[in-house]
C-alpha cells in the first residue's frame, strides 16, 4: 500500500485531504528534432513543446479562461518568439549560431497538442553541433528534451535535463574505426552465442565423413573434406549475409522471438540430420536455408549494440566479417581434431552421434524456453 | 537475448529513437481552436505568492511550503511534473546540513516518487537518527520499507507508530500488520487488523481505507477472495480516487472471473498506466489494440526519458502481449525495485510463462528467507517446479 501511505502522511503533516496516487500521464517532455545536412550548412531545427510547461515562462492565457487557443498563441508570437530564443542556444564548431522562427504550428503528442516552432540556425563555421539552454526546463526537475538528429542516414538521440542542459553531437566514427569495432563485435557476438556455435558445429561434424550403404565412413582425403566443409559454411554465410541486410537496412523487419524459436529448431534439425547417414544430402540446402534464419538473428544482436555515428557500411560490413572470422576460428580449431579422428570407430560410431545428439536436445531444450 | 538487463537496455535505445521522432504537423482552421486546457498547470494565486516569497528568500520554511503546495497539487490534480517542481526547489537544500526536517521528508517523498527507494530511505535513516520521535518520517519511512520487502525494519518503524498513536491508532495497527504479514505471519496480521484499536480508535477514511486494503491484501493471500474483494470495495468506497486499490479489486475480481465487472471498474476518466495496462489485458479486439497502443506509447515514452517507474506495468503489459521475454525482464527489474504483493505475483507468472527456472529459483529462495505467503504465488511455483 505505498500509494496510500504518502498521502496519508500528507493529511497527518499538513491535513490536505484526499490525495491522488497515480498519474493519467508521464511527467513534462519536449521534443527537439535536428536536420544536420551537412557540416556547414544551416541546422534545421523543430521544437514541439508542452503548452503546461510554456506558460511558466510566457503569459498566452489573455482571457483567463484557462483554455490556450490558437488565436492566443498568434497574438503572443512576439513573447513566444524572445522566450523560444532565449531559452534555446545553438553551436556549431564552437561558434554560436543565429537562431531565426520560421513558424509555429501544433503536433499531437501523447494525446496532447503540443506547439511546433520550426526555426533554422544560421552558423559561420563548420564543424559538430551542440545545443542547450534552460529549454523551459528550469523550476522542473522532472522535465525532459528529447532530442533526435538526422546526420545522413545515420540517426542519433540524446535525452537533455535541467541538471545535463547540454547536446554535442558525437564526431562521427572514421570508416576504419567503425570497420575494426563492429569486426570486434562479430566475433564477440559469435563467441557468447551458444546457439550459433552449435549451429556451426552440427555442420562441421559431418563433413569429415562420407556415407556409404547408410553409414559413415571416414572421408578419403584433406581436399575433399576443405571442399565440404567450405560449400557448406560458404552457403550459410551467404544466406545469413543476405538477411542480415536486409534487417540492417530496414527493408525486412521480423519480431524477434519466431526467430530466437526458428534458430533453436534449426539446431534441433540439423542435429537430428547428422544421425541419419542417407539424409547428409540435405546438409547444404539446410545451411542455406537456416543461414537465413540466423541472419536475422545476428541482426537482432547487431541491433543491441550502441552504433550512433557509425556510417552502415563500416558497421554492417565489419560485423559481418566479425562472425565469419569467428566461424572460421571454430573451424580452424575443430576441424583438424575431427579430421584426424575421421577413421577410427569411435568417431563415426560416437563421436558424430553422440555429438549430433546433445547439440540436437539443446536445440530442443532451447526450442522449448522459447516458444 | 543474454539477461534482463541488456533486453531494457535495448528497449530503452529502441524506444528514444521512436519517441523522438517526428509526429505530424498541422496549424489549425479556426482561430477559436482549444490548443490546451492549462487551469490545472499554471500557478494560481495561493502557490504564485509562494512562488515570490520562496524566489525572495529560499530557505527552510519557504522551501517546505512551497514543496508542499507542489506536492499536493500533483496529488490533487494528478500532474506528476509538480513533483519535478517540488524536487527543483528541494533539491537544493535537502543535503545541506541545515535543512530542516520537514525539507528532508518532503524530499524523502520525491525520492520515493521516483523509486529512488535506496536515496528516500538514506535521507529517512538521517532524520530520525536526529529526531527520533518524528512519526511523520518513522511512518514515511516504514512506508519505504514496506515496498522495498525489508519487513523487519518496517515492523519495528510501524511498532513505534502504532504504541505512540500519532495521527491514530488505525494506521499504526494497519502499518504493523502489514509488516507482519511480510514475514508470513498471515493469521497474526489479520487478528491486529480485526483488533478493537484497529478499528475503532479513528475515524479518518484514509486510514480506515488502508487498514481495509491491507485486509484485503491479507484475505487475498490465504485463499478467501471474496473476503478480500469485500474489504477492496469498502476500502474504495472510502478513497474513490486510489487508483492502487482500483487495480487490485479489478485483479481480484478478475482472478475470481468476474471480467465483466473488472473491466467496468477500470473504465474511468484519465486512467493512471496501472489502470490501462489492465484494462488492456482484460479488453478484446479493437478496443484491446487500443489501449495496448496506448499504453506501450506511455511506456516508451518513459524509458525514452530514463525514468525507472513503472516496470510492473511493463510487465503485465508484456504478460498481456504474451511476450515473455519482456515481461520476465520488466519484472525482475521491478522486483529489485519494489517487493509489494503485487511485484511477486508478476515475477511468479512472468518467470512461470518463460520457463525460467532460474528466477523461478530466485523468488521461491527470496519467499524462503523472508517468510513470505502468498497462495497464488505458491501455486505458481509449484507448477513452475513440476512442468
Amino acid at each position: 500500500m505505498k500509494k496510500l501511505f504518502p498521502a496519508l502522511l500528507l493529511c497527518l503533516v499538513a491535513n490536505f485531504g484526499v490525495s491522488l496516487p497515480a498519474f493519467s500521464h508521464a511527467a513534462s517532455t519536449s521534443f527537439l528534432i535536428l536536420d544536420l545536412p551537412a557540416r556547414d550548412g544551416p541546422v534545421a531545427v523543430r521544437w514541439d513543446l508542452s503548452l503546461h510547461d510554456i506558460v511558466w515562462v510566457v503569459f498566452i492565457d489573455a482571457d483567463y479562461d484557462g483554455n490556450v487557443t490558437w488565436k492566443e498563441i498568434q497574438d503572443a508570437k512576439p513573447a513566444l518568439t524572445n522566450a523560444l530564443l532565449a531559452q534555446l542556444s545553438v553551436q556549431r564548431g564552437g561558434a554560436p549560431c543565429t537562431l531565426g522562427i520560421q513558424d509555429f504550428a501544433l503536433a499531437v503528442r501523447s494525446e496532447q497538442n503540443f506547439l511546433s516552432v520550426a526555426m533554422q540556425a544560421a552558423c559561420p563555421k563548420a564543424g559538430l553541433v551542440s545545443l542547450g539552454g534552460s529549454l523551459f526546463m528550469s523550476g522542473d526537475a522532472s522535465q525532459r528534451v528529447l532530442l533526435s538528429a538526422a546526420r545522413g542516414k545515420a540517426q542519433l538521440t540524446g535525452v537533455l535535463s535541467a541538471a545535463e542542459p547540454l547536446w554535442t553531437e558525437p564526431e562521427q566514427a572514421s570508416a576504419w574505426t567503425s570497420l575494426v569495432r563492429f569486426i570486434g563485435e562479430g566475433i564477440w557476438h559469435v563467441l557468447v552465442g551458444y546457439d550459433h556455435i552449435a549451429f556451426v558445429l552440427l555442420l562441421l561434424l559431418p563433413s569429415v565423413v562420407r556415407p556409404v550403404d547408410g553409414k559413415w565412413h571416414g572421408a578419403t582425403g584433406f581436399g575433399q573434406v576443405t571442399r565440404d566443409v567450405v560449400t557448406i559454411i560458404t552457403a550459410f554465410t551467404i544466406a545469413h549475409s543476405i538477411t542480415l541486410a536486409l534487417a540492417v537496412t530496414g527493408t525486412v523487419k521480423l519480431p524477434i522471438r519466431p526467430i530466437e524459436v526458428a534458430i533453436a529448431a534449426s539446431i534441433a534439425v540439423a542435429g537430428a540430420v547428422n544421425l541419419v547417414p542417407r539424409l547428409s544430402k540435405l546438409r547444404l540446402p539446410l545451411a542455406f536455408g537456416f543461414g537465413f534464419v540466423h541472419g536475422f538473428g545476428f541482426a537482432n544482436a547487431l541491433s543491441e549494440i550502441d552504433s550512433q555515428g557509425s556510417s552502415l557500411l563500416p558497421l554492417l560490413g565489419g560485423f559481418n566479417i566479425g562472425v565469419e572470422l569467428a566461424q572460421l576460428g571454430i573451424v580452424a580449431l575443430v576441424l583438424p581434431l575431427i579430421y584426424s579422428m575421421r577413421r577410427t570407430r569411435w568417431y563415426a560410431g560416437g563421436v558424430l552421434p553422440l555429438g549430433s545428439c546433445a547439440l540436437g536436445m539443446a536445440g530442443i531444450v532451447w526450442l522449448i524456453q522459447r516458444v | 537475448m543474454r539477461g534482463p538487463a541488456r533486453l531494457m537496455a535495448v528497449l530503452a535505445v529502441a524506444a528514444a529513437t521512436g519517441v523522438a521522432a517526428a509526429a505530424d504537423r498541422f496549424v489549425p482552421m479556426d482561430a477559436g481552436f482549444v490548443v490546451a486546457n492549462v487551469r490545472q498547470s499554471q500557478p494560481d494565486e495561493r502557490l504564485h505568492e509562494l512562488l515570490l516569497a520562496w524566489r525572495a528568500n529560499p530557505g527552510n520554511g519557504e522551501s517546505a511550503a512551497l514543496a508542499t503546495a507542489y506536492i499536493d497539487r500533483a496529488r490533487t490534480l494528478r500532474e506528476p511534473a509538480f513533483f519535478g517542481r517540488a524536487e527543483a526547489v528541494l533539491a537544493p537544500l535537502a543535503q545541506k546540513p541545515e535543512a530542516s526536517a520537514p525539507v528532508r521528508r518532503l524530499y524523502a517523498e520525491v525520492l520515493q516518487y521516483r523509486h529512488d527507494f535506496n536515496g528516500a530511505e538514506k535521507l529517512l535513516d538521517a532524520l530520525l537518527r536526529d529526531a527520533p520521535h518524528d512519526s511523520d518520517a518513522r511512518l514515511l519511512r516504514a512506508s519505504v520499507r514496506l515496498v522495498r520487502g525489508e519487513f523487519a525494519g518496517a515492523r519495528a518503524d510501524c511498532a513505534q507508530l502504532a504504541v505512540a498513536a500519532r495521527g491514530g491508532a488505525t494506521l499504526g495497527f494497519a502499518c504493523l500488520a502489514e509488516a507482519f504479514a511480510g514475514s508470513g505471519d498471515l493469521a497474526r496480521s489479520l487478528a491486529l487488523l480485526n483488533s478493537e484499536p484497529a478499528r475503532h480508535a479513528d475515524a479518518d477514511p484514509l486510514a480506515r481505507a488502508y487498514l481495509l486494503a491491507t485486509r484485503a491484501e491479507l484475505r487475498e493471500r490465504s485463499r478467501d477472495p471474496n473476503g478480500a474483494i469485500l474489504d477492496y470495495c469498502e476500502a474504495l468506497k472510502l478513497a474513490p480516487r486510489d487508483d492502487s486499490i482500483r487495480a487490485a479489486l479489478a485483479d481480484a475480481l478478475a482472478a475470481r472471473g468476474d471480467l465483466g465487472d473488472a473491466r467496468d471498474l477500470l473504465a474511468i476518466d484519465k486512467p493512471s498506466l496501472a489502470l490501462l495496462v489492465r484494462s488492456a489485458a482484460l479488453s478484446e479486439g479493437a478496443q484491446r489494440s487500443n489501449l495496448s497502443a496506448r499504453a506501450t506509447a506511455w511506456l516508451a515514452l518513459e524509458a525514452a526519458r530514463g525514468d525507472a517507474i513503472h516496470y510492473r506495468e511493463e510487465a503485465l503489459l508484456a504478460l498481456a502481449d504474451a511476450d515473455t521475454a519482456r515481461a520476465l525482464a520488466a519484472a525482475v527489474r521491478n522486483f529489485e525495485q519494489q517487493r509489494e504483493l503485487p511485484d511477486v505475483r508478476v515475477l511468479a507468472r512472468a518467470a512461470h510463462a518463460a520457463r525460467d527456472a532460474s528466477a523461478l529459483e530466485a523468488l521461491q529462495r527470496w519467499m524462503r528467507e523472508t517468510g513470505y505467503r502468498d497462495s497464488v504465488t505458491e501455486g505458481i511455483l509449484a507448477d513452475g517446479a513440476s512442468s
